[in-house]
C-alpha cells in the first residue's frame, strides 16, 4: 500500500520502489546484526563500544584471507548448490567464532580493567581499540580495497518484475534466524536470565550469585558472533572493503541502535532495517552522496519527538 | 625518583638543543654555497603508495629513468631526482601535496618538478609555485580544464585568481589535453556504435565527488546530450566510504534502463567496484570512464570477472601507436630500469612523464649552454619556449601553459577476449 502511494506521488513505478525496498531490507539486515552488538553491550555495561564496527570488518578480513587460501579471487566463477551452501556455512562459522573471540579478548584486556573507572575512560579505550583494529588492516593490506569474491550467482528469484537476489535471500534468512535465536537465548536460557539481571542491577545480580564477569564476557561473545555473521554477507555484497569501512558501518549501526532505542534488542533490529531502507530510497531519489545525511536527519527527528528511540521505553525487554 | 627524572629530561633537552643548533648552522652552510653549486635537482610530486600506486608509480619511474639517463648536463652541472609522495590515509591528499611542493620550493637546487598527477592536488600546488616564483611545475597528467583556462574554472571548482596571481610569471605547464575535451571524447565513444556495443541513447551518470570526477561527468553529460543522447536516473556521487550502497545503486541503474553508465572518477573511490555490483544486479551494459580508471590494473582487480565492458580514455598516445626506434629503445630501458620493482607497467602516462622530465632537462640544458644563470626564472622561460620532439609527440606550450599540439585520447577497453587486461582500441583526435 505504502509503495503504491509513494509510486503515485513520485511517478516512479511500483516495481522499482519494491526492488529498492528489498535491497534496503537486505542492507538493513546487515546493519541490524551490527547494531545488536552495540545495543547488547550498552544494555549490560552502558558502554558505547566504538570498536564494534571494526570487529565486524575483521570478520570480513579473516574470511577474505581464508577464501584467498582456498583459491578464490575476484575472477572466480560463482558457486551453486552444495559447494555454495558448504562454503557459506564454513565462512559464517569462521567469522562468527573469530569475531566472538576478538570481542572477548577486547573486553577482557581493554574494558574490564576500566570497569570501575569514570565513564569516559572505557569510551576512550574503545576509540583506541578501534584505531588499533583499523591500522592493523591498513598496515597489512594497504589502504586500497581488499578484494572479496562474490561467490553467489547473479540473478535471483523473480517475483513478477522484481528480482530478489540469492544473496539477499541468504542475508535476510541469516538475519532472521540469528535474531530469533538471540531472542530465545535472552528470554529462555539461564545465561539469558543472568544477562537480563546484570543489565537491571549488577550488584543485586551478584548477590544472587550471578557471575558478573562471565555474563559480561558472554555478552561480548554474542555481540561479536552476530557481527561476524553479518560481515560475511556484507563483504559478499560489496565485493570488497577498505580499512575505513568499519568506521562508516559502525557509525550507521550505532545510529540504528539509537534509533530503535539503545539497549533494546528489538529496537536495534528495527532501527537497522529502517536505516537500510532510508539509504536505499535516498540512492534512488537523491543520489548516494545524500544517503548518510538523510539517515542522520531522521535520527535528529526521532530525538526531537521520541528521545528514547522508537522502542526505548520497553524496559523489561532490555537486555 | 621524580626529581631525578626531571633532571634527566632537562639534560636531554640541552643535548637536543645543541644538536638542533648545530644542524641549523650546517643548513646555513649549504644555503650559502648555492651560488657555486652545480648540482641540479628535478623533483616529483605524485601519490606512489596505497591505492594510487598502480597508476602513479609508473609515472615516477618514467621521470627517474629520464634523470638517470641525463645525470651530466654539461659544464660540470649534475642532475638528480627527489621523489615526494602525497598519498594520504584515504588516497591522494592535496594538503600533503602542498606540503611536498613547499618542501621542494625550499630546496634551492630544485629547478623543476614533474607532477602532480591529480588535478585536485594541482589546485593547491599551483598557487605555491606561482606565488613563490618557482620551481616550474610540469604535470604529465592533469586534465582539469580550469587549471589553465579561466572560462572553465568555476565549473571545475577552481579559484582561478588564486592559482594565477596577476602580474606574476606562470610556472605551471601540462602535457595532456583537458577534461572538457576528454568529456567530448567519452561522449563520442558512448554515441558511436562499436563491436559489442550499440550506439547509446541513454546514460546513467555517476561521479566520485572530486574536482576531477565531477566536472568530467558534467562535460560528458554536456556533449552526450548535445549529440542527441539523454541522461536517465538520479545523478549520484560515490566514494570509498559508500561501498554499502553500491548494490542498491546498481538496482537503481538497472531500473533506469540506461544504455551505458558513465563514471567520472578514480579507481580508489570505487568506480570499478560499482561495475562489479552492476553485473551482480544483472546489468550487463558497458561502463565508460576517463583516465581515472583506464589502463589502471587496480580497476580490473576491483571489478574482477565483471571487468569486461569497461571502456576508458587516456589523454596520451598508446605506446603501441608510437613508432620509430626511440620508443622501442625507451620501452627496453624502462623494462631494465624497473626490473624487480612493483607496479612496473609502461603505461601511457609513464611515457608522458618521461617526456615531462625530458622537457625540464632540455630546458635546463639550454639555459646552461646559453651561458645564462641557472635559476628558476630562466628555466621557466626556457620551458615556455621549448619545442621538443618527445616519444609521445611534439611538445610546446601556449600562453596558458597548455600543450599546443593535437588533442589526443587513446581508448582502452576490457574485452571478452582478454578479460584481465586493458586492450588498446583506437584513438580520438580533435
Amino acid at each position: 500500500m505504502l509503495v503504491l502511494a509513494a509510486s503515485a506521488v513520485s511517478g516512479v513505478s511500483p516495481t522499482v520502489l519494491t526492488q529498492q525496498l528489498v535491497d534496503g531490507i537486505t542492507l538493513g539486515a546487515v546493519y541490524a546484526l551490527i547494531a545488536l552488538g552495540y545495543t547488547l553491550v550498552y544494555g549490560i555495561i552502558e558502554l558505547i563500544n566504538f570498536a564494534h564496527g571494526d570487529v565486524f570488518v575483521w570478520g570480513s578480513v579473516v574470511t577474505a584471507v581464508l577464501l584467498g587460501r582456498l583459491g578464490y579471487n575476484g575472477f572466480s566463477s560463482a558457486l551453486s548448490g552444495f559447494p555454495l551452501v558448504g562454503t557459506m556455512i564454513l565462512l559464517v562459522a569462521v567469522a562468527m567464532i573469530f569475531c566472538a573471540v576478538l570481542n572477548f579478548v577486547i573486553e577482557r584486556f581493554a574494558y574490564r580493567p576500566l570497569r570501575r573507572a569514570p565513564r569516559l575512560a572505557p569510551l576512550i579505550a574503545a576509540i583506541g581499540v578501534s584505531f588499533i583494529l583499523e591500522t592493523l588492516i591498513a598496515v597489512t593490506f594497504g589502504p586500497s580495497f581488499v578484494e572479496y569474491p562474490t561467490l553467489f550467482p547473479t540473478g535471483g528469484i523473480h517475483l513478477g518484475a522484481i528480482t530478489v537476489r540469492y544473496l539477499s535471500i541468504f542475508t535476510i534468512l541469516l538475519g532472521v534466524v540469528l535474531m530469533v535465536l538471540l531472542d530465545r537465548l535472552v528470554r529462555t536460557t539461564k545465561i539469558g536470565r543472568a544477562m537480563r539481571a546484570t543489565a537491571q542491577d549488577p550488584e543485586a545480580a551478584a548477590l544472587m550469585s550471578v557471575d558478573i564477569n562471565r555474563t559480561i564476557s558472554f555478552t561480548f561473545i554474542v555481540g561479536g558472533a552476530l557481527a561476524g555473521a553479518g560481515s560475511v554477507v556484507w563483504a559478499l555484497s560489496t565485493s570488497g572493503f577498505t580499512f575505513r569501512s568499519g568506521y562508516e558501518l559502525g557509525l550507521l549501526a550505532f545510529t540504528a541502535a539509537v534509533l530503535g532505542g539503545i539497549g533494546n534488542i528489538y529496537g536495534a533490529a528495527i532501527g537497522g532495517i529502517i536505516i537500510g531502507i532510508i539509504q536505499s530510497y535516498t540512492v534512488l531519489f537523491m543520489g548516494a552522496q545524500w544517503a548518510d545525511v538523510l539517515v542522520f536527519v531522521v535520527l535528529v527527528l526521532i530525538f526531537i519527538f521520541k528521545p528514547s528511540g522508537l522502542l526505548g521505553q520497553q524496559v523489561p525487554d532490555k537486555v | 625518583m621524580h626529581q631525578r627524572k626531571m633532571v634527566t629530561t632537562k639534560a636531554a633537552g640541552v643535548v637536543l638543543s645543541a644538536a638542533l643548533f648545530a644542524t641549523a648552522f650546517a643548513a646555513c652552510g649549504t644555503t650559502g654555497s648555492t651560488s657555486v653549486d652545480k648540482h641540479i635537482v628535478i623533483g616529483t610530486s605524485l601519490a606512489v603508495s596505497g591505492g594510487d600506486a598502480s597508476a602513479q608509480l609508473p609515472a615516477q619511474y618514467g621521470v627517474n629513468l629520464a634523470v638517470s639517463q641525463n645525470q651530466n648536463l654539461g659544464n660540470g652541472y649534475t642532475l638528480s631526482v627527489l621523489n615526494e609522495n602525497y598519498e594520504g590515509q584515504t588516497g591522494a591528499d592535496p594538503n600533503i601535496g602542498q606540503a611536498n611542493i613547499t618542501q621542494l620550493q625550499n630546496n634551492p637546487e630544485v629547478m623543476a618538478v614533474v607532477g602532480p598527477f591529480n588535478s585536485g592536488v594541482a589546485k593547491l600546488e599551483i598557487p605555491v609555485v606561482n606565488k613563490g616564483a618557482g620551481p616550474a611545475l610540469i604535470s604529465p597528467t592533469n586534465t582539469n580544464p580550469g587549471l589553465t583556462l579561466s572560462q572553465y574554472a568555476q565549473e571545475a571548482g577552481v579559484n582561478f585568481a588564486q592559482l594565477h596571481p596577476s602580474g606574476k610569471a606562470d610556472y605551471y605547464f601540462r602535457i595532456p589535453a583537458n577534461d572538457f575535451e576528454q568529456g567530448k571524447a567519452d561522449a563520442t565513444i558512448a554515441l558511436t556504435p562499436a563491436t559489442g556495443k550499440p550506439a547509446a541513447k541513454t546514460a546513467f551518470v555517476v561521479d566520485d565527488n572530486t574536482t576531477y570526477g565531477k566536472p568530467l561527468a558534467d562535460f560528458f553529460t554536456q556533449f552526450f546530450t548535445q549529440g542527441g543522447g539523454q541522461t536517465v536516473g538520479q545523478r549520484t556521487s560515490i566514494t570509498s566510504d559508500t561501498l554499502s550502497e553500491l548494490p542498491t545503486l546498481a538496482s537503481a541503474i538497472k531500473a533506469s534502463g540506461a544504455d551505458v553508465v558513465f563514471f567520472g572518477g578514480v579507481t580508489a573511490q570505487g568506480g570499478c567496484k560499482l561495475k562489479k555490483a552492476l553485473v551482480q544486479a544483472g546489468y550487463m551494459n558497458p561502463m565508460i570512464g576517463g583516465d581515472g580508471i583506464a589502463t589502471d590494473p587496480g580497476c580490473i582487480s576491483d571489478a574482477g570477472s565483471a571487468a569486461v565492458g569497461i571502456i576508458g580514455t587516456v589523454a596520451a598516445p598508446d605506446p603501441s601507436t608510437l613508432t620509430g626506434g626511440s620508443i622501442d629503445t625507451l620501452k627496453q630501458q624502462f623494462a631494465t630500469f624497473t626490473a624487480g620493482k612493483p607496479d612496473a607497467s609502461f603505461t601511457p602516462y609513464a611515457a608522458q612523464s618521461y617526456d615531462a622530465a625530458m622537457v625540464a632537462i632540455k630546458a635546463i640544458e639550454s639555459v646552461i649552454s646559453s651561458g645564462k644563470t641557472v635559476n628558476r626564472a630562466n628555466v621557466r622561460d626556457a620551458i615556455a619556449a621549448i619545442n621538443y620532439q618527445g616519444v609521445t609527440g611534439n611538445i610546446s606550450f601556449d600562453q596558458n601553459g597548455d600543450n599546443a599540439g593535437t588533442k589526443l585520447f587513446s581508448v582502452y577497453a576490457v574485452t571478452p577476449q582478454a578479460p584481465t587486461t586493458w586492450t588498446y582500441e583506437t584513438e580520438i583526435k580533435f
